[in-house]
């Protein structure tokens, strides 16, 4: 057996089999059994999540209930094969995890992309940004689906690592929900591109580390056809919607081989494949190859009989290749025919029940243990400080990103984005809006996988609640590096833990997700990336809260106050400007995040609201200034809440992350602060929103000079 | 009225443009690229999207479909009013309907915001905003056109010659513009600048 | 279409690019990164699209015709592009 299964999973294999595995079969196992498909590391640490109130969590995509509509969201990691080719790696990461959502018969409807490159500072990282930015446009615009959020985070630790986190959202009445088991005698047919030698082995390469050099890297790497891709959502939508279909299931990591043998897994059946039948795009192509190609574009449907003249009507009306490749029937085996011999015959339940590894017990390393412990001593002065994070990477506008994408396609998209935390969509057939958002948080993870995840969640569930929106449910995708390192271990472990009792507290289910291991090079590991994509509720009768400011409004903090003694471990301003990373990350207030989702929303139907925005990366002065330049307004107020500070106090106070906090605006001080004082809630006076500089606490600042950073820096890095 | 919408293998705004021309009170009904007479219809909206994937060249392959040929008898029967939205008006360049051609914009990359232009419709002028969404949208065209130029960009998104963003043909029976009306209608976000271009149509058509 | 038995089938190149007075804007970002190299100034820089293909005809004279037709109004757009066959002759 070839050397990426290590040899006492092959052990494991003979002893279950109870046989050796022949070469093809050698293959199979090699794939199935990898970490992409099989989840070896993952398995036994994922089913601790909090399930309930999800939507078919073990299908394609899980999602939520509305009415009578599921609305399904995934997000999936492409972050390997960006690396290698950054614009079919983007391509066909969008592309997967749209056909994810198409299997259950629900028409995706949006994108989402959550990404993390270095600093756009060298030629080979703006090469990276500029191909994934463009194989997301090409592709996603093409298809139509709109791109409507997402989050861009620059980090040294992703050189040559970049992580390309793509979500997919998708509608479906309930009564039209197809699954992927398949039953006993069925016809199984492959529908799209022919199959040809692109991608082949992918997933056994999404479970190892990148090589040296990456030019030896680029064969497996899948080749995206948009408009193929859009032939082959409508004419799937077509097909789920006739009598006699059963299910379905997207050709993916290990293509036409996982697809179909975990659907006969599920359905309990056999099945056997007659790879004769199987459309190519070139001959000579070997029949491991034929199992494990990673062609993009095609979709397996478990059909009866009398079904099959229908779907080949439909597939030629959209002018897609289609082949009738097998069937199913009693039994428990996974069967390869050829030319009527049998290749390989092997028990589902070998095949697809790979060997899991225990990650625990794990332990805090002395290296966290002493990063947790440090004390941040540095500090700069204020002026500086705020000339630096005003043009920082990651506070300015991610306007250069997603006006490459189209968030208008389709005639949902509700919002611009940036407008507010979260993109929104109108859904007319349940009289609701519904939001999405991606959030990560690398540097807490770093310091604290616990806290760091479950803050990650909060940052999602704040900026839908700052939205207006009630928050449902949540996909996630956790990038780390090799799970053999014990640091990966015990970060991965405690992070699903943290994610867990987050989500158990806030009563909000995850419904699907994804891993992505080994994210590591030579002796590099990238944070431990915690990435969150959250959907939320809005009856249609009430209005998105918006996070931009106007002239005149009053500006007030609410939440959890920072003080001297508050943890700020993790906080953007300490690596950027200090390049520290170290400290406590802060505790949320679970109750105090309760009241406050009641506060926002009572707020707004009270009409005193006028915008909210969470407050996250940067603090209460990154918070603000971000908001002010979008808005384009000035500010005048105060900020720093303690006698006597000093630079390295005032720095914290002002850019220092601590957790349930938001900024709110009004045009209505006395009916605010009386609804504050009668409800008990925690809040500050900031400010008033006038003139056309931001002046707080002596120190003051032209608008127009930082705007003009916030709007442009990215564009001027991008594209010298 | 009865407004055709037209939908190639890889269009994609056809909901929202049939929405859109329903709320301005058409009835409408989408046709394929196989249809081969229009002569039911006031008005063929080709709507925007990729039609074949934009492949070759934006526009390029829907012209060999026998809509298009039906297009030109509908055109010679002076018979109503054509309109190309986005790929609608790529396709209308590339079939000759309409003067020059649309080439990849200035910034090589595709460009989705809401943009100001200048509405200039029998005399009048007016400011107004609209979304554009496109990578090959640049418009070119040898020798004048001025006079039949009824859109143009105040910010120019993508390098079209003389900020040209909609134009119509000599005898204004068939338009084109990159920008997207039906985007700027139903939603106050996006405002509801994109009903002028309707009412230009139905008024055009009222016009006999 | 019919093919007769005496076709005999051609190999053809075709390059299509923007014509002069049209503004290359890929190509002047290549000539810009050029010179931003240091490798050479004002290098004129022109992208197009190569193009080959199969056609079938009697003799050449027909596939040229064939091939021209195909490139005029299929490949290019005559308003902004221009065609230049690289090649064509008879596949053996």
């Amino acid at each position: 057996m070839s050397s990426s299964v290590d040899e006492n999973l092959k052990k494991e294999i003979e002893k279950r089999l109870k046989r050796t595995p022949n070469e093809l079969e050698n293959h199979l196992f090699e794939a199935l059994w990898s970490e992409h498909c099989g989840y070896l590391h993952s398995k036994k640490q994922l089913k601790k999540l909090n399930f309930k109130g999800s939507l078919l969590p073990d299908e394609n995509s899980g999602g939520v209930k509305i009415g009578n509509h599921g609305v399904f969201f995934k997000v999936e990691s492409h972050n390997h094969p960006c690396a290698i080719e950054p614009y079919q790696g983007a391509a066909t990461g969008i592309g997967g995890i749209i056909r994810d959502i198409l299997a259950l018969n629900a028409r995706p409807v949006a994108l989402l992309n959550s990404l993390k490159f270095a600093y756009p500072d060298t030629k080979e990282t703006k090469h990276i940004i500029n191909g994934v930015t463009k194989g997301i446009s090409d592709y996603g615009n093409s298809c139509g689906i709109s791109d409507i959020a997402g989050e861009v985070i620059f980090d040294e630790c992703y050189k040559d690592l970049p992580l390309v986190n793509v979500m997919a959202a998708g509608l479906a009445p309930l009564d039209k929900v197809k699954l992927s088991a398949f039953r006993e005698d069925l016809e199984v047919v492959l529908l799209g591109s022919a199959t040809g030698l692109d991608g082949v082995g992918g997933a056994a390469f999404a479970s190892k580390k990148l090589a040296k050099n990456k030019n030896e890297e680029k064969i497996h790497v899948q080749i995206g056809d948009p408009f193929v891709k859009k032939l082959l959502i409508e004419a799937t939508l077509e097909i789920l919607d006739l009598d006699g279909v059963v299910s379905c299931q997207d050709c993916g990591a290990a293509g036409l081989l996982s697809s179909t043998s975990e659907m006969a897994y599920k359905g309990k059946c056999s099945f056997e494949l007659e790879l004769d039948k199987v459309h190519l795009a070139q001959k000579n192509i070997e029949p491991w190859q034929i199992m494990l190609s990673e062609t993009q574009e095609r979709m397996v449907f478990a059909l009866k009989k009398e079904a099959l003249p229908e779907v080949f009507k439909i597939a030629q009306k959209y002018e897609l290749e289609a082949s009738c490749i097998g069937r199913t029937f009693k039994g428990s085996n996974y069967i390869i025919k050829k030319d009527s011999k049998i290749l390989s015959s092997t028990p589902l339940d070998v095949l697809c029940n790979p060997y899991c590894y225990d990650l625990e017990p794990v332990f805090e390393s002395d290296e966290i243990k002493y990063l947790k412990d440090k004390k941040c001593e540095l500090f700069m002065d204020i002026e500086t400080a705020v000339e630096k994070m005003a043009s920082s990477y990651n506070l300015v506008s991610r306007k250069w990103f997603y006006e490459q994408w189209d968030y208008l396609v389709g005639g949902r998209s509700y919002v611009a984005p940036e407008s507010t935390g979260v993109g929104v969509l109108k859904f007319e057939e349940e009289n609701c809006f519904v939001a999405f958002c991606m959030d990560t948080n690398p540097l807490m993870c770093a310091l604290d996988p616990y806290l760091g995840s479950q803050n990650t969640l909060l940052e999602s569930y704040r900026n839908l609640v700052s939205s207006g929106f009630e928050p449902l449910g949540f996909t996630n995708c956790l990038n780390f590096a090799s799970p053999k390192g014990d640091d990966t271990k015990y970060s991965f472990v405690k992070s699903i833990e943290g994610l867990r009792d987050c989500s158990l507290k806030l009563n909000t289910p995850v419904v699907s997700g994804n891993v992505s291991f080994y994210n590591e090079a030579k002796d590099k590991k990238i944070y431990p990336s915690v990435t969150v994509g959250m959907c939320g509720f809005l009856d249609i009768n009430k209005p998105v809260i918006k996070s931009g400011f106007a002239m005149q409004d009053e500006i007030y903090l609410i939440g959890k106050m920072i003080n001297k003694n508050s943890n700020v471990g993790g906080s953007l301003y300490q690596k950027e400007l200090l390049d520290f990373l170290g400290g406590s990350v802060d505790e949320p207030d679970f109750e105090l995040e309760d009241i406050l989702k009641k506060t926002i929303f009572s707020l707004r139907d009270k009409k005193i609201l006028k915008s909210a925005v969470d407050v996250s990366k940067g603090g209460i002065l990154g918070t603000l200034f971000r908001v002010l330049c979008a808005s384009n307004i000035g500010f005048v107020g105060k900020l720093i809440n303690e006698e006597n500070a000093d630079d390295k106090l005032k720095l914290k106070l002002l850019f220092g992350e601590i957790q349930t906090r938001y900024i709110i605006s009004t045009q209505n001080k006395k009916e605010l602060e009386s609804y504050f004082v009668e409800n008990n809630i925690p809040y500050l006076y900031l400010g008033k929103c006038i003139g056309d500089k931001i002046k707080f606490d002596g120190y003051e600042f032209e608008l127009a000079k930082l705007r003009e950073k916030y709007l442009n820096l990215l564009q001027n890095a991008l594209e010298d | 009225m009865k407004a055709a919408v037209v939908v190639f293998l890889g269009t994609n705004c056809q909901v929202e443009t049939k929405a859109a021309l329903e709320a301005y009170g058409f009835e409408t009904k989408y046709v394929d690229s196989n249809t081969k007479n229009l002569d039911e219809f006031d008005c063929i909206f080709l709507s925007g999207g990729f039609s074949y994937g934009d492949y070759l060249r934006s526009g390029r392959i829907a012209k060999f479909t026998p809509l298009v040929e039906s297009l030109y008898s509908y055109v010679e029967k002076q018979r109503g009013v054509i309109a190309g939205i986005c790929n609608g008006f790529q396709i209308l360049c590339e079939a000759h309907l309409l003067p020059g051609a649309l080439i990849e914009n200035d910034c090589l990359k595709f460009v989705c915001k809401n943009t100001p232009l200048e509405l200039d419709f029998n005399g009048t002028k007016k400011k107004i905003n609209l979304p554009v969404a496109h990578r090959e949208g640049k418009y070119f065209y040898r020798g004048d056109v001025s006079e039949f130029v009824f859109l143009r960009y105040l910010k120019n998104p993508n390098g079209s010659k003389d900020n040209i963003a909609g134009l119509y043909d000599n005898k204004k029976r068939i338009m084109g513009l990159m920008p997207h009306p039906e985007r700027a209608f139903f939603n106050e976000n996006f405002g509801f600048d994109g009903r002028e271009i309707f009412k230009i149509i139905k008024d055009e058509l009222k016009r006999g | 279409m019919i093919i007769l038995k005496s076709m005999k089938n051609y190999a053809a190149k075709v390059i299509v690019s923007l014509r002069d007075d049209v503004k290359d804007t890929q190509g002047l970002s290549v000539d810009k990164m050029l010179k931003r190299l240091n490798i050479e100034e004002n290098a004129n820089f022109r992208t197009g699209k190569f193009y080959s293909f199969k056609i079938s005809a009697q003799n050449l004279d027909s596939a040229k015709e064939k091939l021209n037709f195909i490139c005029s109004e299929i490949l290019s757009n005559k308003v902004v592009e221009k065609y230049e066959i690289i090649d064509l002759k008879e596949l053996k």
